[in-house]
């Protein structure tokens, strides 16, 4: 009798307190704003600030608030942000670059191209101690300013603020710098946060911009929190549609699903193995092909597969390996096989770039057989070597199946998940290493100099690949004017790795891929990976 | 008594200095290195990384940043998260009253279920309602947080929303504004699931001791007795069986308050509370020693208080046992 009276109570109680919810649920939704549980789906950004930001999801936020001097449109077109023009001289050393008139800060103060100059002082400061600070060792004398040994080199970077000029002396001939200017750690700052530390984000009014939006509040870099944006008042381009975007932070992917499959938000991210099933509920609108590729390499130290003497047996791992099949059960079509290095949608991208894009098992066979042919022995299972808890193993095992079709023994090398993976491989501890680049500008020389110059050798060259010809080939590149000459050295450089020392073998291109809620009609990313929200437009 | 709360409390500081210790000492044991954590996929010229490992005084010896991390201690100050430049005093500032407010409301929905199941499972003892009432005991103790968190999520959050029933949807955010610091005065609903999952896994196991105490306690003499004097069953079960009964299970309560905490940590991740928990769990896979530092002295020194507001609660709640002081000595 008791519990009956009890249920009944709990029953009006619950009854009241549901009717109570509902009203302030209601009461929530407004036109117009756009909630976003995609962009922080996996975890908190590390910073929105664009003097620190270097994660993509805190980059995309920063590009929001602040507007650069050139950007890359949703179709991969270089274009003026803040820039009208640009020109240079020297043979690419020098560059001047002509700023807009008219152009505000969210405060009011107008964008000059000591704003610039300014911006870059703070953020290549080596007290602010910027992860990112080290994109402008393009500039001449800029590396010894950030890193602390020297003064900043005011020669280098001169603004004449009535000519409205900002000239830039370069470290070396530098051809794409437009494009490498446009990254966010290049942002203006107003003279108001001239010398701010890297705190000034956690007050929504200090961190000011000249982007399309503002900070509304203080930011809350936690799961849990959010992170709300609204219209810039003093905007000078086209305004935005939405009349505020609230970034919800979660700690889990799926939670972040959950809530965006439960109504609380505009999009969601996909929880991984779910692709096929969502996209096919929600829609393909926000998928997007990026400038990215997932890969294997070969340590060209390794007695078994590196050098030129184990040519052929890296071929017939590269010929044995199903890209289709990663793609389609891995990713689920979301990231398509690649053909090369350079992914689609980079200027001078060109397919077939790898030594090949399907599976040829015939070919594996053929090569693997010269290789023993030559004197080797069946090897030991080749390691491949990749960071645990990050779902490699699950590709790994795919390869590992494709090569035991052609009788190569592999196994799995898993290293543990505790950040020291890539490090380890810099020190040439892996054998056949799972890497992946995403661009940090739309240039070919982005992915190949770093990843494969013997320069970048302890750093992102894990493979430990060195050679002359490639070196001289991307030398050639980075120094010429003429684009069309530096594009072809590009692409012959990319067919050397690739093709003739099959040093490395690309699997997949990377994409982006969110839910988005049927009122979200245009929905643009840019081949950056950079979700355009000032773009959206929601019925 | 006084003597004894005193000893207990210098007892708890140890305690934490010695945790904290070996917290700060396991940074240095373990491998990888917060700084290079940040580099990824994508590595940092060395003098980007020398900038950063000053600018965190991680360039300097272990002992000395040991000295400093206790010397700063002392002026109130926790230090900076390697991961976001974030105070640890502000995270803990935040973090602190979400995780009170889920643990309040998580420990009296456990409360109240643990009462329910088991006063229903003790009373009603071979009926449907015990037989249902251990069934969900053994059942929902296998379950893990992350699993019945999403579970929950999906049945009273996704479902109901693509069938329209609203009013069946509580996966909703967490609340904002708060009255008398745990009454949400907007959203309530925010707070149902997150504090539920926190409070059926230890709920459980809290009835099924709370069952087998009460009919223990019901098998005493004095029970017999006190039907036996005509008293009604409502006095008997309540006034005498229950409050012996709760002897045990107050420890366990006060034990399973600690082990919330674990569960919070799971519960805060899984619902994206931007609490202590989720914090932790974050902060620890990526080696942010301040953060998971400064939380780890708050949780240590609740779990110490929670283990002395037990010990001292044993005498409030039986009358027969009292601590002697000069047996403590």
């Amino acid at each position: 009798m008791k519990v009956q009276k009890l249920g009944k109570s709990a029953a009006v109680l619950a009854a009241l307190a549901l009717a109570l919810g509902g009203t302030v649920v209601s009461a929530q939704a407004a036109p117009a704003t756009y909630i976003d549980c995609q962009l922080f789906g996996a975890g908190e950004p590390d910073h929105i600030d664009p003097a620190l930001t270097s994660t993509l999801v805190g980059a995309n936020v920063a590009t929001m608030l602040f507007d650069g001097l050139t950007d890359t449109d949703a179709n991969g077109n270089l274009y003026g942000e803040v820039a009208s023009k640009w020109t240079t001289k020297d043979g690419a050393k020098t560059w001047v670059f002509t700023l807009k008139k008219n152009l505000k800060f969210s405060n009011g103060e107008a964008v000059l191209p000591s704003s610039f100059v300014n911006g870059w002082k703070r953020s290549m400061d080596s007290k602010l101690a910027s992860e990112v600070a080290y994109h402008g060792d393009f500039i001449l004398g800029m590396n010894a300013y950030s890193t602390g040994k020297g003064a900043w080199p005011a020669s280098s970077v001169v603004a004449d603020d009535k000519a409205m000029t900002l000239t830039v002396k370069m470290e070396n001939p530098t051809a794409d710098w437009p494009s490498i200017v446009g990254h966010s750690v290049f942002s203006p700052i107003p003279t108001t946060m001239i010398g701010a530390s890297d705190k000034v984000e956690e007050d929504g009014t200090k961190l000011v911009g000249n982007g399309p939006f503002m900070l509304e509040k203080a930011i809350t870099k936690r799961a849990g929190g959010e992170v709300v944006i609204v219209p810039n008042p003093n905007y000078g381009g086209k305004a935005s549609l939405l009349s505020k975007v609230t970034f919800k932070i979660s700690s889990d992917v799926n939670a972040a699903y959950n809530a965006f499959a439960s109504g609380q938000c505009d999009n969601g991210p996909i929880p991984a193995g779910r692709y096929s099933e969502l996209l096919g509920k929600w829609g393909t609108k926000g998928v997007k092909t990026t400038l990215g590729t997932d890969y294997w390499g070969f340590n060209w130290e390794d007695p078994t597969v590196g050098g030129t003497k184990n040519k052929y047996l890296r071929s017939a791992i590269a010929k044995a390996i199903d890209r289709d099949q990663i793609s389609s059960v891995i990713y689920q079509g979301v990231r398509k096989p690649a053909s090369g290095l350079l992914p689609p949608g980079l200027p001078g991208y060109k397919a077939g770039q790898g030594l090949t894009s399907s599976r040829d098992l015939d070919g594996a066979k053929a090569d693997y057989k010269k290789w023993l042919d030559l004197g080797n022995k069946t090897p030991a299972p080749i390691r491949l070597s990749y960071n645990d808890g990050a779902g490699w193993d699950k590709v790994a095992s795919i390869i590992i199946a494709n090569l035991k079709d052609v009788g190569i023994p592999a196994k799995l090398d898993p290293f543990p998940a505790d950040g020291t993976y890539f490090s380890k491989m810099r020190k040439g501890q892996g054998q056949m290493i799972r890497a992946g680049w995403f661009a940090d500008y739309a240039i070919a020389d982005n992915f190949l100099y770093p990843l494969l110059h013997s320069n970048s050798i302890g750093g992102d060259n894990l493979e430990r690949y060195s050679s002359s010809t490639f070196d001289a080939l991307i030398n050639s590149a980075r120094s010429s004017t003429n684009k069309s000459f530096a594009q072809s050295q590009y692409r012959r450089a990319e067919v050397q790795a690739l093709r003739s020392d099959v040093v490395i073998t690309q699997t997949v291109n990377r994409g982006i891929a969110a839910v988005l809620a049927p009122s979200t009609s245009v929905f643009p990313i840019t081949p950056l990976g950079m979700i355009v929200f000032d773009q959206i437009v929601k019925n | 008594m006084f003597t004894y709360t005193i000893k207990r409390l210098l007892q708890s500081l140890i305690v934490v200095w010695a945790a904290v210790t070996l917290m700060f000492a396991l940074f240095f044991i373990i491998p990888g290195d917060p700084i290079s954590l940040k580099s990824g996929e994508k590595s940092l010229p060395p003098e980007i990384l020398d900038n950063i490992e000053r600018k965190y005084g991680l360039d300097k010896p272990t002992y000395v940043q040991y000295f400093r991390f206790w010397g700063n201690l002392f002026r109130g100050d926790l230090g900076y998260s390697y991961k976001n430049d974030k105070s640890v005093n502000t995270i803990l500032h935040d973090g602190l009253s979400t995780s009170a407010r889920l643990l309040f409301w998580g420990a009296l929905f456990q409360l109240i279920i643990a009462l329910a199941v088991g006063l229903t499972s003790a009373i009603k003892r071979g009926s449907l309602g015990d037989r249902l009432g251990t069934v969900f005991s053994v059942g929902i103790q296998g379950i893990p947080v992350f699993v019945s968190g999403l579970l929950a999520q999906y049945l009273f959050g996704v479902l109901p929303f693509q069938l329209g029933w609203d009013w069946l949807n509580f996966f909703k955010p967490w609340p904002q504004t708060w009255t008398l610091g745990v009454i949400p005065t907007d959203g309530w609903k925010g707070i149902i699931l997150p504090a539920l999952v926190v409070a059926v896994v230890d709920a459980a196991f809290i009835a099924r001791m709370l069952r087998s105490s009460l009919l223990e306690v019901l098998r005493a003499d004095y029970i017999r007795t006190a039907f036996a004097k005509g008293l009604s069953a409502r006095r008997v079960w309540f006034h005498h069986a229950l409050r012996n009964a709760l002897i045990p299970v107050v420890t366990v309560y006060g034990t399973s308050l600690i082990a919330i905490f674990g569960v919070a940590v799971q519960t805060e991740k899984v619902f994206s509370l931007p609490g202590m928990g989720s914090t932790i769990a974050d902060s620890a896979l990526s080696q942010d020693a301040p953060v998971v530092l400064g939380l780890a002295i708050v949780v240590i020194s609740f779990g110490a208080l929670v283990n002395l507001i037990v010990d001292l609660s044993y005498a409030l709640i039986d009358p027969r046992i009292k601590i002697d002081a000069k047996a403590v000595h």
